[in-house]
């Protein structure tokens, strides 16, 4: 019984610090994200020509953003999966 | 690892399962095994079919494709390290066409068993440690070979001399990152499909749509991260052999 409680406060909190890792992570990419195509679309307003080089990076800038959202994800299947047991 | 959410979704989702077998006391995940040499064969076909259908009056398009990749790294390494590290533009090269060839292996559907037969083998953690291993080992062999071994020790001691901690610290990230980042893709997107087909029957038109929008931005997804894996070797080899003024 006491068992079974433990293992239910184990995934509850598992569950509830794997939140906080997804939600912080979305916020956080998605901020970068945003600042990252905000500067593309400025840059191809002033000079068009410039597209191809600035869209190359902004996607280089987006997949290094993403990965910090996907390493949170990382250890959020972690917390979940593993460490609580569930 | 193990199932999770019996008591949430109406399926279990295997998170992490993977085709084992022991061998001397060491567990392998063989499906990650075969799907890494099935990347490995993809590549060799195409490099072999290149060399097999080589021309210079009409190109066909793998040779093409080849040579804008081979051309584009050459050119970011010549502009990051000068002509004499040509050497490192096969090792990016490589890297870029087989994690490519490795997140495309996803595009395979598990054929209806649970633990999938064909998964990508860079969702395993350990297939992405070590390409970042080998990532690391290179940089800093090439490194030594640049400074020298005192340069190299001195290099981590330069001004200011308290930083040196967090320099070490610094090294031992930059492979890890790399191998997380691209785990942290390819694991999500393979999570990402079992959790759309885990929707109610009522929702099959939507499943069948919503699956098929993410498995496409999951393709794209694959080709940004083994550019993003290469251009990053380029990068960490680049800061290990040039003498940046800090």
């Amino acid at each position: 019984m006491a068992a079974s409680i433990e293992k239910a406060i184990e995934l509850a909190g598992a569950f509830a610090g794997g939140g906080m890792a997804l939600g912080g992570g979305a916020v956080g990419a998605a901020i970068g994200d945003g600042l990252a195509g905000s500067q593309t679309i400025a840059g191809i307003a002033r000079q068009p020509e410039v597209q191809g080089r600035l869209y190359s990076t902004m996607f280089l800038i987006v997949g290094l953003v993403e990965a910090m959202y996907f390493i949170n994800l990382a250890f959020t299947a972690l917390f979940v999966f593993v460490l609580a047991k569930g | 690892m193990h199932s999770a959410g019996s008591a949430l979704l109406a399926v279990t989702i295997p998170v992490g399962d993977h085709v084992q077998r022991k061998i001397g006391g060491v567990a392998f995940n063989l499906d990650t095994i075969w799907t890494s040499l099935l990347a490995g064969a993809v590549v060799l076909a195409l490099g072999f079919y290149l060399r097999a259908k080589l021309s210079t009056a009409s190109p066909n398009r793998v040779q093409v494709l080849w040579e804008g990749l081979v051309g584009w790294v050459g050119d970011q390494v010549e502009a990051g390290m000068g002509p004499g590290y040509r050497r490192a533009v096969p090792l990016a090269v490589t890297l870029f066409v087989l994690i490519l060839a490795a997140n495309w292996i996803e595009v395979f559907p598990g054929f209806f068993h649970n633990t999938d037969y064909l998964p990508a083998p860079t969702a395993d953690v350990n297939m992405t440690y070590a390409l970042a291993a080998v990532v690391f080992v290179v940089t800093n062999v090439e490194s030594m070979r640049a400074r020298g071994l005192g340069g190299y020790v001195k290099g981590f001691f330069a001004r200011p001399r308290w930083l040196a901690p967090i320099r070490v610290i610094e090294e031992i990230m930059k492979p890890v990152t790399l191998a997380l980042r691209l785990f942290g893709n390819l694991f999500s997107g393979g999570i990402m499909i079992a959790l759309i087909l885990a929707f109610p029957i009522y929702f099959a038109p939507a499943t069948v749509f919503l699956s098929v929008v993410w498995k496409l931005f999951d393709m794209f997804i694959g080709v940004i991260q083994a550019f993003i894996f290469a251009l990053l070797t380029i990068l960490y080899y680049q800061f290990a052999v040039t003498e940046e003024a800090h």
